[in-house]
């Protein structure tokens, strides 16, 4: 085994290979930019870290496979829709195979939105996102997409094979239920003020 | 005009293309409750930007992250070859089959772990990925302290899934300094700092007695299962390295374990927790080879939550050929790397099944370290710490007492005892 790494750092520092070591450059960058919000979303999807860290990796290696860096167009909706594709395969085999136990049932349970009474900390920084827990998942998961990553609603319907109307429909939902809500703890809601040092 | 229409959130967020666009900015225009609404809109996208935001911030200043991914070590190191082989890798994951009762000694061709993978996922102090926890999903048990945020750190590891990753890997270096930490600031009437509290280092603290290895092998390793003391629904699993010669290793030597997804529905190994402040030094620390000293032993505690019989799917894929009853939990082999030759690795192999064996029956040895790992689940104020209390602490502790030569265990118990005493004032 030795001599397969060596073979391989020898490979990766050929200087007549340097084409490949820019290209590899590139795709390190898309890992490293795109690493942590994959992770975000798809461990608000799996609902588990561990598992959303083997879909990312899942994620990347397509990509790389699939040489889906030589495309022009943005990375992102190609990742997250890989992304989720994955995740969502995952949650599935693993219903199908495993969630009829008792003990892994309840721990789903305890990932479905938290209803919102439950919530504890009125104050906290980061607040507003603990009332997004509340919301369905799909609303989560557009809001995610929209103001997390900064993608459009055409990249969101992408993601989500839905139509552009219908994410137009619920993000607008889900903010009005995150205005709802807010003004519910906060008294008034109007006018809406950001925390300092966010 | 209506307020109430997912055309004016699109159009707060600039999403509409013209001529949409202005239809609905005159429309706007002429109406104070669209104007207060769309500036509403805006304030709170501009909040949940800046939130979700910090959230990812809180993501990257985590350590570790996916440690198979990070371009710095395996991926730029490796290349395609090694994607290839982590594409094996997934392929194999869920298609693991057992062999039941094996015990035996062969070289290291037999792993089923590609090498690259297997030691970036193994170096010491370098676990698991950590994101930050995630603080739209606080967990039931979750507290959150208004100075830490919603975001407290805690960096235990959770339950795993065997379905989604069968196998785990246990270093054999570990550092036993936090112990005397632990108890230097109990000793001083105060309460150690949650991330001080290293259970693996506490549990390796205390030396334990396993058998001599047979002639001809640097190691024996030993497995003993017994029902979990804190949480009688689930099993413990132990296991017992001990050296008998000097052995040179190389840090990324380590037991690796493979769980049978026909038993064992997620485990969950004790102690080894994240730290916020880990960083490359903690790993080059741990880098380079390790002298064993004579006596050298280790022991890592796995909680093993048990499939429930005849339910699974999986079972009508999987026949049995042997009766099920005898079939293994887990398996656990050593990888011993030495320097220089990656090839000379070697493995020791055992498996082990469900005796059903209580805690009262259990080993002394493996009581008291039982003791340890709940007393430090304890000090981490532990989502895992289960029914376990102080006391509890003490009488196995006491039971698991031994010889006691050196009276090490009977300052642990009086320590815990100091500890009691802490909690009530």
């Amino acid at each position: 085994m030795a001599v397969l790494s060596s073979a391989l750092v020898e490979r990766t520092s050929d200087p007549v290979r340097s084409g490949r070591t820019a290209k590899r450059e590139e795709f390190e960058e898309i890992v490293h930019r795109f690493e942590i919000p994959l992770l975000q979303y798809a461990r608000r999807i799996t609902g588990d870290r561990e598992q959303a860290r083997d879909v990312v990796q899942e994620t990347f290696v397509k990509f790389e496979r699939n040489g889906a860096l030589r495309r022009e167009d943005e990375p992102a909706t190609w990742l997250f829709t890989v992304c989720r594709n994955t995740a969502l395969n995952v949650c599935r085999k693993e219903r199908r195979m495993m969630y009829v136990d008792e003990e892994l049932i309840e721990a789903r349970e305890s990932e479905q939105p938290m209803p919102f009474d439950q919530l504890e900390q009125k104050e906290a920084a980061g607040f507003l996102l603990q009332i997004v827990s509340t919301l369905p998942l799909r609303q989560q998961e557009v809001l995610q997409l929209k103001f997390q990553n900064d993608l459009s609603y055409q990249q969101i319907a992408a993601i989500m094979q839905t139509t552009a109307n219908n994410v137009g429909v619920l993000l607008h939902t889900a903010l009005k239920t995150l205005r709802q809500r807010y003004a519910q703890v906060a008294g008034d809601f109007i006018p809406f003020k950001p925390k300092p040092n966010q | 005009m209506n307020v109430d229409d997912p055309k004016l959130t699109a159009y707060a967020l600039d999403e509409l293309d013209e001529p949409e666009r202005s239809v609905i900015a005159r429309a706007t225009a002429e109406s104070p409750e669209a104007q207060r609404f769309v500036a509403e809109t805006q304030e709170l996208a501009r909040t949940l930007r800046s939130q979700y935001r910090l959230e990812l911030q809180r993501g990257l200043i985590a350590p570790g992250k996916l440690t198979a991914i990070q371009g710095d070590d395996f991926w730029s190191r490796t290349g395609p070859l090694a994607i290839a082989a982590l594409i094996a890798v997934l392929a194999v994951v869920g298609a693991v089959v057992f062999s039941s009762n094996e015990s035996r000694i062969s070289a290291s061709s037999t792993s089923n772990l590609p090498p690259q993978l297997a030691e970036n996922r193994a170096q010491p102090n370098q676990f698991a990925p950590v994101e930050a926890e995630d603080a739209t999903r606080p967990s039931q048990n979750e507290k959150f302290k208004a100075d830490a945020g919603p975001y407290a750190f805690t960096g235990e590891r959770p339950f795993v899934s065997v379905m989604s990753r069968p196998r785990s890997s246990v270093p054999l270096v570990v550092n036993s300094a936090s112990y005397l930490d632990v108890r230097r600031s109990i000793n001083a009437g105060l309460l150690p700092p949650r991330e001080s509290v290293r259970i693996e280092g506490m549990i390796n603290h205390f030396s334990y007695e396993y058998p001599q290895p047979t002639a001809g092998e640097p190691f024996s390793l030993n497995l003993d299962v017994v029902i979990c003391p804190w949480e009688p629904t689930h099993r413990l699993v132990r296991i017992g390295l001990k050296g008998n010669q000097d052995v040179a290793f190389r840090a990324d030597s380590r037991i690796e374990v493979e769980f049978n997804p026909r038993q064992v529905a997620s485990y969950r190994l004790i102690g080894y927790d994240r730290q916020e402040t880990e960083t490359q030094n903690s790993q080059e620390e741990n880098a380079g080879s390790h002298s064993m000293a004579a006596g050298y032993t280790l022991t890592a505690l796995y909680e093993v939550v048990q499939l429930k019989r005849g339910r699974t799917a999986l079972d009508m894929q999987m026949p049995s050929a042997a009766g099920e009853a005898s079939e293994q939990l887990l398996t656990a082999k050593l990888q011993l790397n030495t320097r220089g030759n990656d090839a000379a690795g070697r493995l020791i192999h055992r498996g082990v099944s469900d005796t059903g064996f209580d805690f009262a029956a259990a080993p002394s040895d493996l009581k008291f370290a039982a003791a340890v790992a709940e007393f430090g689940m304890i000090l981490r104020d532990s989502e895992y710490k289960g029914n376990g209390s102080l006391q509890q602490v003490i009488e196995w502790a006491q039971q698991g007492k031994g010889a006691d030569v050196n009276g090490y265990r009977a300052d642990f118990i009086e320590l815990v005892r100091k500890t009691q005493a802490l909690k009530k004032t």
